[in-house]
């Protein structure tokens, strides 16, 4: 049935659509998986330009079992969707080398659907999307020429009628994707994937850690402020706290206790929404200090983070109620004050020399911190981004007494030291301080480069209190953000560019874009739905009322297509005459008799007459008519009542 | 039917005339024995004016049908045989240098009849082939930059082997194009053939016959079928079809605005001959396998597929609207 030019052509076809679903995925496979598929597709071209016959069965057997373990031994299973994918790809390799049939490219092809899907596991961006339609469109281009009866499309009448086809699936596809339900819960979760690199705060700190962190220009998440924003001098964004000092990490509590704490409402709240990038650790972020959130499932833990039940893998959204007046453990246990007061023995001599003198040189508390800001800020100290590094044995000494360059952990911890050395409970807490608005959607937007440590103290009747050393350092860091408090060599490409006003525009919009994308696209969850639905006055919509909707607007829409296509196609008009005509074939077909759509009306009649010789009068008169009416010069209505005439008493 | 038809029409004068058609269309098939179809076709071809191939294997009486035709019809008749070595000049003509006048004469070559018979017309190289199309194309001939307007009515009937025949240049499409329609013979019938048989010799009979009609008469005919009505109904019906081929991926390419017109015109011609005066669409399905059947390619070739298969299967596909 088939020559071999268009054999071919479907096998380019094929080849198409698969360089296009499984290109992305290679450069997250092992490189033999991109050998094996290149391999194959060129093999099963040569074979088909060459005619050479497809490989014997047992080697293909023999193969596909060695793929098969291949994956299994690269990844060491075969779940996860990294795995799922890499063996989805060698299967489809597998099947190209036996493709002939018109339903093997199909189910290649079917296969071809499920990579570009799996696409969106790996990369849920944007862009990935625009080339997931790129991809759509190629792939059903090449399923309509492969199960075609006929010999292949010319590739522009092929195009067309396939934008056609995905023109009239979108409002199926927004149905879908606006109704189907959304329920909460780790079922429609991603699966986890393995060894990912995101960026974000780590569990524990060390000089050069956060600084790292500044370089890089990633969002950490957005935040919608419901009524007035704070000042930036307020806007601490508290992240993993740490107790546990070796003499140059800091580490979270070792035995971590298991109370949980609640915040008293004092002075204003702040309101807010964030939309939280996924970076693979259970803490939230949240201004100080959290008093209620929803749209996650968190606890506050005792040193007031908030976290979540699950490691944040996927974009989340959430609402936080802050109250930044609120005083905060005024009474600490005796536990919780041993833990703020560790410090090794031993080590950073020199920085406890420091506290004692200043001990005796300062009865209260507070006026010895403001001694030791003051000397981070009239002393020779800098705020770098690239600080020496510390290499001995006692990096709080060196830097405080030798470097004296350092980035806000060095600050922080050495401050903590201090604290903690004359007897002041302390503890750092790293998070992100400010943001930067984005006047074209009024979000404000925290970047990897805004994180930050910072330091707290516990004073007897007013708990913990925030203190910034890095603020008596650079205060230009917290007034106006990170870029105004370095100098431009030091800071990260990305940030340069936000000097230059038009790119600053640029990518302001971008961000907007992004952002919405995050909010309506991939947190399109139960929320979201139920708000969107709200808007068309629906109350509250259970699974049962989705699923409905969602059926009952499918077939809304396929029926509006169909009556679409319907109206399109419409057969035209029929006039007086052929009415009539249809009235007198609709009587004979009663009686047995069918015209065929192309049987001409001299034909039939002659046909009818000898079927009907007893109505042979009858049926030659109203042909007549028919025909005179029809394909005559003249179109008499005298005609025409005649031929009504007859028909009236026409009971064949 | 069409007597009912005939009846509701005035013009005595077109009723002669057709029935003097009629009278030589039975003369011919006294000549030709069972080819009633094939003959009234070759008739209408030339009422619309256009010009005929007939493609069949050898000595199924390709030859004798033109030979009646120009004797019964009354027309001047030549006969070319293409050969591999026939030039251009020895279809159109040449010009001789005449001592006496002291200037070229022309000598007007075979083509300047009525009814040209070109016969194997694929035998010839292509650029004898072209010389010959060109004066079918533009009724008259070009030689030493003078103009020889041909005979009118002026008709070729070219005779085609087929093309799996060795020895042969099968015309290209663009060429076939050029003719009106293209007919087959076929083998006569088992009582055909033993009347055939047992009759007188053919050109024997030939030469007997009386002609019939005279190239006035055709002339006549030809002017008159262009006025032969065809209503909207029916021209809604030829666009469907048309529009079918063009649409329909079963055939390489569609049909050309001018194998559209060639196909009314055929119609008309055919209409004529029933004594009509407007085109049913029974007129278009009578011609369409003839008037297509060489310009459409289905995509997929079929082996053993009749040679008006195309026709009829584009007319089973298309509904009368």
């Amino acid at each position: 049935m088939d020559n071999g030019s268009a054999q071919l052509e479907r096998l380019g076809w094929s080849a198409a659509a698969i360089v296009v679903s499984v290109g992305p995925h290679l450069p997250r496979m092992p490189a033999w998986v991109s050998l094996l598929t290149l391999g194959c597709v060129a093999w099963r071209l040569a074979a088909a330009f060459r005619g050479w016959p497809t490989a014997w069965r047992w080697l293909r057997m023999i193969l596909a079992g060695m793929v098969f373990v291949g994956v299994y031994m690269t990844y060491g299973t075969i779940n996860g969707i990294e795995a799922g994918s890499a063996l989805l790809i060698v299967m489809m390799d597998m099947k190209m080398l036996e493709t002939a049939r018109r339903r093997d490219f199909q189910v290649l092809m079917f296969i071809c659907y499920f990579l570009v899907m799996a696409q969106m596991l790996f990369e849920p961006a944007m862009w990935t999307l625009a080339y997931m339609i790129v991809s759509v469109f190629v792939t059903t281009v090449a399923l309509l020429q492969v199960v075609r009866e006929a010999p292949p499309l010319p590739p522009r009448e092929a195009g067309r009628l396939v934008s056609r086809m995905l023109v009239y699936a979108t409002p199926l596809m927004l149905a879908l994707f606006l109704l189907f339900p959304r329920i909460p819960g780790p079922f429609w979760a991603m699966p986890a994937r393995s060894g990912s690199a995101s960026t974000g705060l780590d569990d524990q700190m060390s000089p050069g850690s956060i600084n790292a962190l500044s370089l890089s220009d990633d969002v950490a998440f957005r935040v919608t402020f419901d009524g007035e924003a704070p000042p930036a001098r307020l806007r601490y964004w508290r992240g993993p706290v740490f107790h546990q000092f070796d003499g140059a990490s800091w580490r979270e509590a070792s035995r971590m206790p298991m109370w949980r704490s609640r915040v008293t409402p004092q002075g204003t709240p702040i309101r807010y929404r964030i939309t939280l990038e996924p970076h693979d650790r259970p803490w939230l972020l949240a201004l100080d200090y959290p008093e209620s959130w929803s749209g996650v499932r968190g606890y506050l833990t005792f040193d007031y983070k908030l976290v979540a039940r699950r490691p944040v893998e996927q974009l989340s959204s959430y609402e936080v109620i802050s109250y930044p007046g609120a005083i905060v453990d005024p009474d600490i246990s005796e536990w919780v004050r041993s833990w703020s007061l560790q410090l090794p023995e031993g080590r950073n001599p020199r920085t406890a020399a420091l506290a004692r003198r200043f001990r005796s040189q300062y009865a209260s508390d507070r006026e010895l911190v403001s001694a030791v800001l003051n000397r981070f800020s009239k002393e020779e100290f800098v705020y770098t981004l690239r600080p020496p590094s510390l290499i001995g044995a006692h990096p709080v000494d060196e830097f405080m007494f030798d470097t004296r360059r350092g980035f806000c952990e060095h600050y922080a911890s050495s401050f903590a030291v201090l604290m903690r050395a004359v007897g002041i409970p302390a503890r750092v807490v790293t998070g992100y301080q400010g943001g930067q608005f984005n006047p074209i959607n009024g979000q404000l937007t925290v970047r990897q480069s805004d994180a930050h440590a910072w330091a707290e103290i516990w004073l007897p009747g007013e708990g913990w209190v925030r203190l910034d050393p890095t603020a008596a350092v650079a205060p230009e860091r917290i007034e106006r953000g990170l870029l105004d408090a370095v100098s431009t060599a030091d800071a990260a490409p990305g940030l340069v560019f936000r000097r230059i006003p038009i790119l600053q525009r640029l990518s302001e919009s971008w961000d907007a874009i992004d952002s919405a994308w995050n909010e309506w696209v991939l947190g399109y969850g139960p929320d979201q739905q139920i708000a969107l639905l709200r808007n068309f006055g629906v109350g509250n919509p259970d699974w049962r009322w989705l699923v409905a909707a969602m059926a009952g607007t499918l077939a809304a829409l396929l029926a509006g297509l169909a009556a679409w296509l319907a109206w399109r196609y419409r057969p035209p008009r029929l006039d007086e005459v052929q009415r009539l005509y249809q009235s007198f074939l609709d009587r004979l077909q009663n009686s047995g008799l069918h015209r065929e759509p192309w049987e001409g009306p001299v034909d039939f009649c002659h046909r009818a007459v000898k079927q009907k010789p007893a109505h042979e009068g009858a049926i030659r008169r109203i042909t007549t008519s028919y025909v005179l009416l029809r394909y005559g010069p003249r179109r008499s209505q005298a005609e025409l009542d005649r031929m009504r005439k007859l028909l009236g008493s026409f009971r064949p | 039917m069409h007597h009912d038809v005939a009846q509701s029409r005035q013009d005595i004068k077109h009723v002669a005339d057709a029935a003097k058609l009629n009278e030589a269309l039975d003369s011919l098939n006294r000549i030709i024995l069972g080819k009633a179809v094939q003959i009234r076709l070759c008739v209408a071809c030339m009422m619309a004016g256009g010009h005929l191939l007939i493609e069949d294997i050898p000595g199924v009486g390709k030859t004798t049908l033109a030979h009646a035709l120009a004797r019964i019809l009354g027309l001047s008749y030549q006969r070319i045989q293409f050969t591999s070595d026939l030039l251009p000049a020895d279809i159109t003509g040449v010009s001789v240098y005449d001592r006496e006048q002291a200037a070229f004469r022309f000598h007007p070559g075979p083509i300047f009849s009525n009814l040209v018979l070109a016969d194997e017309v694929n035998r010839a190289t292509p650029k004898t082939q072209s010389a010959l199309l060109e004066a079918m194309e533009e009724g008259q001939v070009t030689a030493d930059g003078e103009t020889f307007g041909l005979p009118q009515p002026f008709f070729v009937v070219a005779t085609q082997n087929p093309t799996y025949q060795i020895g042969t240049f099968p015309l290209p499409e663009s060429q076939l194009d050029r003719f009106l329609m293209r007919i087959q013979l076929g083998y006569p019938g088992p009582a055909m053939e033993r009347e055939l048989l047992r009759g007188d010799d053919r050109r024997a009979l030939l030469a007997r016959s009386r002609p019939a009609a005279s190239p006035e008469l055709i002339q006549q005919m030809q002017k008159k079928v262009t006025t032969v009505f065809a209503s909207e109904a029916l021209l809604d019906y030829l666009q469907s079809i048309v529009r079918y081929t063009r649409q329909h991926t079963d055939y390489e390419s569609g049909l050309s605005p001018r194998a559209a017109i060639s196909l009314l015109r055929a119609s008309q011609a055919w209409a004529l001959l029933h004594q009509r005066e407007a085109v049913l669409p029974e007129d278009i399905q009578a011609v369409l396998p003839a008037v297509v059947g060489h310009r459409l390619r289905p995509r997929q070739e079929a082996a053993g597929r009749e040679p008006d298969q195309i026709g009829r299967d584009l007319l089973e596909a298309v509904p009368i609207p």
